[in-house]
């Protein structure tokens, strides 16, 4: 039964490191909005990129009227 | 069979063709507001949008130029000091979204606005309809992003936020972090027990026992200093305040167990009771947190009907003899002011006429459905809607003066003296207290007596056994699944107190115009007359729609529904107060009010009832009968509620010819008619003190919001105005009067259930009391049955959530 004088410890520092990221979590709101964070992950990540390719392309075009 | 939007979900009306190309394939739409929406989302590459959306998106709308315009002021520096955060780079606010439908809409609107060049960070909370904007202020305007939101069918405005909000947030922070702490180490402390528990059955090596205990007094330390601290706050303001709440026996409970337990460690004597401190602590964490997010979240909806969007008025001036309009807020206006209201627009101060003449809708001040004439000499108020014509007034009052402010002041004043039922919770608490303490004591004394060493450990089990956990879990538990029950059928319960005083309202009483009345006319009737059989009475509709179309007469709106975009309308005139005229597929008709149109008297003796009639030429077509037709609803809430005994009164702002019409129908107990706002509230007090009524207020113009103060529930009506529905204390979100029924329903079940809730309660304490008392109860046992007790309790509320059968008869 000594093997708990060892084992318990262990338990206690993985708890600890637990409710260390669980602060974190908290901390970085993630628990504010619960509906979106849920969705977020159906999104590609691709599509936010395509966005904002299309954003960079809309500038250009803007920047080369300006300078004819 | 009809082709629905595919952007909001409306019918197409016929002869509107207009399609977009949705994820390659054609998509039909039904105006062209959601056209230019759904084009926007597609021309950013957002169509993933429509794929994971879970519900239709509002319903599109144009912005006309002067929406534009008006939100231009939002950049003035002066009015966003109210509303924005300001550093050296750079300027962040929080804007409520009207139209959030689903979290897709979240993602939308970030993906949107994240391409903004200027704007730095945007973050939109689904749940709470809010976006947090913040923006580099020389790079971009407010207005602007507004509008870029706007572009994709949202609409966004500043709000004045409760001070007791940002402190809600931190609070919900807190409350979360306290029950993620309680919950792990819980888990911890509730092992070790078992191992605790092995050793009490077969034996343990004596160093083995004490290191596990102290390891429990070390993870249940976080527990006890962390986690329980609402309750000793919560006990200390209620013995300040020289009352006795829930908060005071459970914090004697967690502090003496806990003590008692590390004692016991320590000196090597004695029984440990970490497992039920831990457990306990976390149980009644999440009754506790379950309450104050209900009420938190309802603080929330609450502020988001206070918006901050200035009333703007366009102000007249002559600058050297020629005449300029400036737009200004309406706070800005002064006396004298000479104000321009164009058609459709909300007056912005109470003045007097000078040129021109209208008619005016005051339904949100008076109830009075059906518009005014006004001309030269007549007063105008603020907060009125302006029918067909131009006017000029000049001002009388500056706002604050205005009778607009002066009935929302009345309602704030008689919010603060509102009558108010004592929180069950609270009374049994007192008396619950008194019991265990005299009890504790009598053990005490007792045991001391007879067996002097076991005496201390004995009165600790008592303490432990009848913790009150399941008892102050009865009534959280069972109020907040009845609001989220309520919640999804679209009822928002916005006081706590609401639900316990609904089951014992005697008296209901009901405002007219928009309540009991839909609020909105709708045409009963069509009487065709033509020998024409090309005139069948959806042609008749159509033409009629096509003129209509350009009115903003409250008569004019239950035609839109009959528009037929294949019509081709021309030359369109109109005549305040009396009519349309114009060329629809190049035949001319008029169609406005029989006395305007029709010469001959023996014909208008015939229509006088009428409420238009439409002519080709000099020829009658058709005669339309509209009415501000009854909820249907509102007959089977009447009889449901006489069937209950409950006593029903209506309280109208209009004449007592429109309430006769209403009351034949309906049969309410008592109808009162041309009552001012102050002789509401006076009628309600008067119920109130002499006739001994619990009084529901049911309305939804700004006219009713001192009563809502003066009644004991008040619920407004989710078409009604915003000003309503802030002051209410129950919102119909779903606009249904039926909900009443279900509200009704659900607050008694509410009730049984709670009583249930604390029979049990009290019946497992007064099982364990005279057992603990005897001192047969040991830690796990009181563990098992408090444990036992607490999820019965918590399973018994969630039967609030299930939707019964009889509920959707």
């Amino acid at each position: 039964m000594s093997i708990i004088y060892v084992l318990i410890p262990i338990a206690i520092l993985l708890t600890a490191l637990g409710i260390y990221f669980f602060f974190w979590a908290v901390k970085t709101e993630q628990f504010d909005d619960l509906e979106k964070q849920g969705m977020s992950i159906l999104f590609d990540e691709s599509s936010i990129d395509n966005a904002k390719k299309l954003a960079n392309t809309d500038d250009k075009l803007i920047n080369k009227t300006d300078t004819p | 069979m009809k082709t629905t939007c595919y952007h909001c979900g409306e019918i197409v009306p016929p002869g509107f063709n207009l399609s977009l190309i949705i994820e390659k394939s054609e998509q039909s739409m039904c105006c062209i507001g959601c056209h230019s929406v759904a084009q926007t989302i597609v021309d950013n590459g957002l169509e993933e949008y429509y794929r994971f959306r879970t519900a239709h998106a509002q319903k599109g709308e144009q912005l006309i130029p002067e929406q534009l315009q008006h939100n231009k002021l939002l950049d003035d520096s002066a009015l966003q000091d109210e509303f924005t955060y300001q550093t050296d780079e750079f300027k962040e606010t929080i804007l409520t979204v009207d139209g959030i439908s689903c979290a897709a809409c979240a993602w939308l609107i970030e993906m949107q606005l994240s391409k903004v060049s200027g704007l730095l960070s945007i973050n939109v909370n689904a749940t709470t309809q809010r976006a947090t904007l913040r923006w580099i202020d020389n790079k971009i305007q407010l207005s602007e992003l507004i509008n870029h939101i706007a572009d994709i069918g949202y609409q966004a405005l500043p709000f004045k936020a409760s001070t007791a909000e940002e402190l809600n947030k931190a609070q919900s922070k807190n409350y979360i972090r306290r029950l993620g702490i309680s919950g792990i180490l819980m888990m911890q402390v509730m092992m070790i027990a078992f191992g605790l528990y092995f050793g009490a059955f077969s034996g343990m090596a004596e160093h083995n026992l004490i290191y596990l205990r102290y390891t429990s007094l070390f993870l249940t330390i976080p527990i006890i200093t962390y986690g329980a601290q609402p309750f000793y706050k919560g006990a200390i303001n209620a013995i300040k305040a020289k009352r006795l709440s829930m908060d005071v026996p459970v914090t004697i409970a967690i502090s003496l167990a806990f003590s008692a337990s590390a004692w016991a460690t320590v000196t090597q004597q004695g029984e440990v009771y970490f497992e039920s401190v831990a457990m306990f602590t976390f149980l009644l964490l999440i009754g506790k947190f379950l309450e104050f997010r209900a009420r938190s979240r309802a603080a929330e909806v609450s502020a988001n009907l206070l918006k901050l969007m200035p009333m703007t008025a366009t102000k007249l001036i002559y600058q050297e003899g020629v005449q300029k309009q400036v737009l200004l807020p309406a706070k800005k206006l002064s006396q004298q002011d000479i104000v321009l209201v164009k058609p459709g627009e909300v007056v912005p101060a109470d003045g007097i006429i000078i040129t021109g003449s209208s008619q005016l809708n005051e339904a949100m001040l008076s109830g009075e459905q059906l518009p005014l004439n006004k001309s030269v000499g007549d007063k105008v108020f603020a907060g009125t809607i302006n029918g067909d014509g131009n006017i000029n007034f000049e001002v009388k009052h500056a706002s604050e003066h205005s009778f607009l402010s002066q009935l929302i002041r009345l309602s704030e004043s008689s919010q603060a003296h509102r009558p108010k039922l004592a929180k069950l919770s609270d009374k049994i608490a007192q008396y619950f207290v008194a019991v265990i303490l005299l009890t504790a004591i009598a053990t005490a004394f007792y045991w001391q007596q007879h067996l002097p060493e076991e005496a201390f450990w004995i009165t600790l089990s008592v303490l432990v056994a009848t913790c009150p956990c399941a008892l102050s879990l009865a009534t959280p538990t069972a109020l907040t699944c009845a609001t989220t029950r309520l919640n999804r059928e679209g009822i928002m319960i916005k006081s706590a107190h609401a639900m316990e005083t609904l089951p014992k309202v005697t008296t209901i009483a009901f405002d007219k115009t928009g309540t009991l009345t839909s609020g909105d006319f709708s045409i009963i009737e069509t009487q065709l007359f033509s020998d024409d059989p090309t005139y069948t009475q959806q042609h008749v509709l159509a033409i009629a729609a096509s003129l209509e179309s350009y009115s903003e007469h409250p008569l004019a709106k239950p035609f839109r529904q009959f528009r037929d975009y294949s019509y081709n309308t021309q030359q369109v005139e109109i005549k305040s107060g009396s009519g349309i005229s114009g060329k629809v597929n190049d035949k001319t008709y008029r169609i406005g009010k029989p006395s305007w149109l029709l010469t001959e008297s023996g014909m208008l003796e015939q229509l006088k009832k009428s409420s238009c009639v439409l002519l080709e030429d000099n020829k009658l077509i058709a005669a339309f009968y509209l009415a501000d037709e009854i909820r249907i609803d509102a007959l089977s809430l009447i009889t449901n509620l006489k069937q209950k005994n409950i006593h029903t009164l209506m309280l109208s702002g209009d004449n007592a010819a429109g309430c006769e019409k209403v009351q034949t129908i309906l049969n309410v107990d008592e109808v009162h008619s041309a009552l001012t706002a102050a002789n509401k509230m006076t009628l309600i007090k008067h119920k109130q003190e002499h006739e001994n009524t619990t009084v529901m207020m049911i309305g939804d113009g700004v006219n009713d919001t001192p009563v809502f103060g003066a009644s004991h529930v008040s619920i407004a009506m989710g078409g009604g105005t915003d000003v309503a529905k802030s002051g209410a204390d129950i919102i119909l979100l779903n606009n249904r009067l039926k909900s009443v029924t279900t509200l009704t329903d659900v607050a008694a079940k509410t009730r049984r259930i709670v009583w249930q809730n604390y029979c049990w309660a009290f019946g497992y304490n007064a099982i364990v009391l005279p057992l603990s008392v005897a001192g047969y109860i040991t830690p796990y046992m009181a563990v098992i049955g408090m444990s036992a007790s607490s999820i019965l309790v918590i399973t018994n509320s969630l039967r609030l959530l299930k939707k019964q059968s009889t509920a959707t008869r």
